[in-house]
């Protein structure tokens, strides 16, 4: 135990060797290290590996406000949830892994939802472009031959 | 052309830098479609093979909501429970067709002597067996479609009745999808229900006389097929108004407890003035049965009527069934009742919104043909080039030649 870290502070370590400090209440919120305070199988510096520095610290941002507004109007904290999460589709999807990975629920929840927002009114061709990774070239080619065979079909 | 050329590579530089869903894992797939409207589920089956196994088998979870179905002589209409009227596809053009039960979101179709799943819904439908006996008039049929968890099958159940001996007289048959067989079981009863029954617990219940006495004018009890043990049993009845047992004139779901209306007061003439509405609140219970309403002045009604509660709609009116000819709503804070108006009505059903579409059945070829709806079809400029041939092989429009081909088949079959 280092003497001069205050109690109940926690010392969280990035994939890049970056180091935050935050109150145990907070690092908790992740599942995954709730279950390693628990087991005590942890000294305080905890590595969470796979999680960069810079959404390591989004991750801590999202879950200090949580811990902080616990009494605030649920409405509130909903434009937070909503205006936090609004971010390009990078970080989102480094955000979706690192809060699935590390088991932080509020979160998760809420990045579901935007990611749902986003695609809500969409076409299918337009998700099938814009998430999972389509060409449009491949679209035209394979649509070109499935109308041959449904031409065949439907005679 | 060199639009499109020139759209292709922006695309394709643009889907580089973002967001790919298939490298999230399977749960968060699941969880963020669980967040959306039902109708953009509906037209996300097409995206993917990945998605539309996520969102048929039931992975996704949905608020199921209760429509009513009703068939008039040419129309199909849905009411939902914002009491929203809204013309469904039938699921044959020029064929008679006859709503045989309901379960899980799927109904189960009679043409001829066909029988085919549908669901309105996602419009995939799939033929499922066949019995000809349904195709010599003058049977009359009770009729209802259930659901076997444990074998993870659906079954219909009809019992059939002939006035002429030769016939077969009364029997009940249960057809099993999986096997695609017909297997005769012992139904100790008379039966009465006129039209398919409801399913709760996944016990698909009707009502009967007891065999000995008179088929009208003899009390009835409710009586369930369990599709597990193949077996009809008698559910435990609340204490009969009269000496004998009661006159049931429908059963139905209402808030998930199976509900029956009865015969409130007796009437020489044959005429019921008043029902009895009772709902069963805990499944299998005898002290469960709770009178819910007690409903005066309905119409001409006599006791070969039915009386079939159907479901709730948002004012808190309750959707029924009253006898051949009405649909009404009963508003139960004043004991007032309203026709619902629907041309050429014939019969109606509850179903429950729901994408599933069960496995094995060969849904896949119904899937491919198109049925999928919520299209999106106003679109303008070079664009419509793109969305239009795009938009045949998603199937996002259904042309007259495709849908005249599918009518076509199920004639054929």
């Amino acid at each position: 135990m280092s003497s001069s870290l205050e109690k109940n502070m926690l010392i969280l370590r990035s994939s890049d060797g970056e180091e935050f400090i935050v109150p145990e209440v907070v690092a908790v919120m992740s599942k995954a290290i709730k279950n390693m305070v628990e087991d005590e199988c942890a000294s305080n510096t905890i590595p969470v590996p796979n999680v960069d520095a810079n959404i390591l610290a989004m991750v801590i941002e999202f879950c200090k406000k949580h811990d902080e507004s616990e009494a605030e109007a649920a409405s509130d904290l909903k434009t937070f949830d909503s205006e936090f999460v609004n971010r390009g589709q990078e970080a989102l999807y480094d955000l979706i892994t690192a809060a699935n990975f590390r088991d932080v629920k509020e979160l998760l929840d809420a990045l579901c939802q935007n990611v749902a927002e986003m695609i809500k009114g969409k076409s299918v061709h337009h998700i099938r472009i814009q998430f999972l990774g389509y060409q449009l070239f491949e679209i035209l080619t394979s649509n070109f031959i499935w109308n041959i065979w449904c031409d065949r079909d439907f005679d | 052309m060199q639009t499109l050329v020139e759209r292709a590579n922006e695309k394709k530089i643009r889907a580089k830098a973002q967001l790919n869903l298939p490298n999230l894992p399977e749960e968060i797939v699941i969880e963020v479609l669980s967040r959306l409207p039902l109708k953009s589920l509906v037209k996300f089956t097409l995206v993917s093979k990945q998605w539309r196994s996520l969102i048929q088998s039931g992975s996704v979870k949905i608020v199921p909501r209760n429509n009513v179905l009703v068939r008039g002589r040419s129309t199909l209409h849905s009411i939902d429970q914002d009491f929203l009227v809204k013309i469904v596809d039938k699921p044959v053009k020029k064929n008679p067709y006859e709503i045989f039960g309901s379960c899980n979101g799927l109904l189960l179709i009679r043409i001829r002597d066909h029988l085919f799943l549908w669901n309105p819904l996602t419009k995939c439908s799939t033929k499922v067996l066949s019995y000809e006996p349904l195709l010599c008039t003058g049977y009359s049929v009770v009729s209802g479609l259930c659901f076997d968890s444990f074998s993870n099958e659906y079954k219909a159940v009809m019992a059939l009745s002939h006035d002429i001996a030769l016939f077969g007289g009364e029997f009940v048959v249960v057809g099993s999808f999986r096997s695609k067989t017909w297997t005769e079981i012992n139904f100790p009863y008379h039966f009465c229900s006129v039209k398919s029954g409801p399913v709760v617990n996944e016990n698909l219940h009707w009502f009967a006389s007891n065999k000995s006495s008179d088929r009208f004018f003899a009390p009835r009890e409710i009586v369930y097929f369990n599709p597990r043990m193949n077996k009809f049993k008698k559910l435990p009845m609340p204490q009969p108004k009269n000496g004998d047992g009661d006159i049931i004139l429908g059963l139905g779901v209402l808030e998930g407890c199976l509900c029956m209306v009865r015969c409130y007061d007796e009437h020489p003439s044959g005429h019921v003035g008043i029902v009895e509405l009772l709902a069963m609140k805990e499944y299998g219970m005898q002290e469960s049965w709770t009178t819910m309403f007690i409903i005066s002045n309905l119409p001409e009604l006599g006791i070969y009527d039915n009386v079939v509660p159907l479901c709730f709609i948002k004012n808190g009116e309750l959707l029924m069934k009253v006898g051949r000819k009405h649909l009404m709503a009963y508003n139960p804070n004043d004991n007032s009742q309203r026709d619902v108006t629907i041309p050429t009505y014939l019969d109606a059903i509850v179903y429950e919104e729901s994408l599933l579409t069960p496995t094995g059945y060969n849904w896949e070829d119904e899937v491919l043909r198109g049925e999928a709806k919520y299209v999106e079809t106003s679109l303008s400029g070079s664009r419509r080039k793109i969305r239009k041939v795009i938009g045949k092989w998603d199937y996002e429009e259904l042309d007259s030649g495709e849908e005249e081909h599918r009518v076509s088949d199920l004639e054929e079959e």
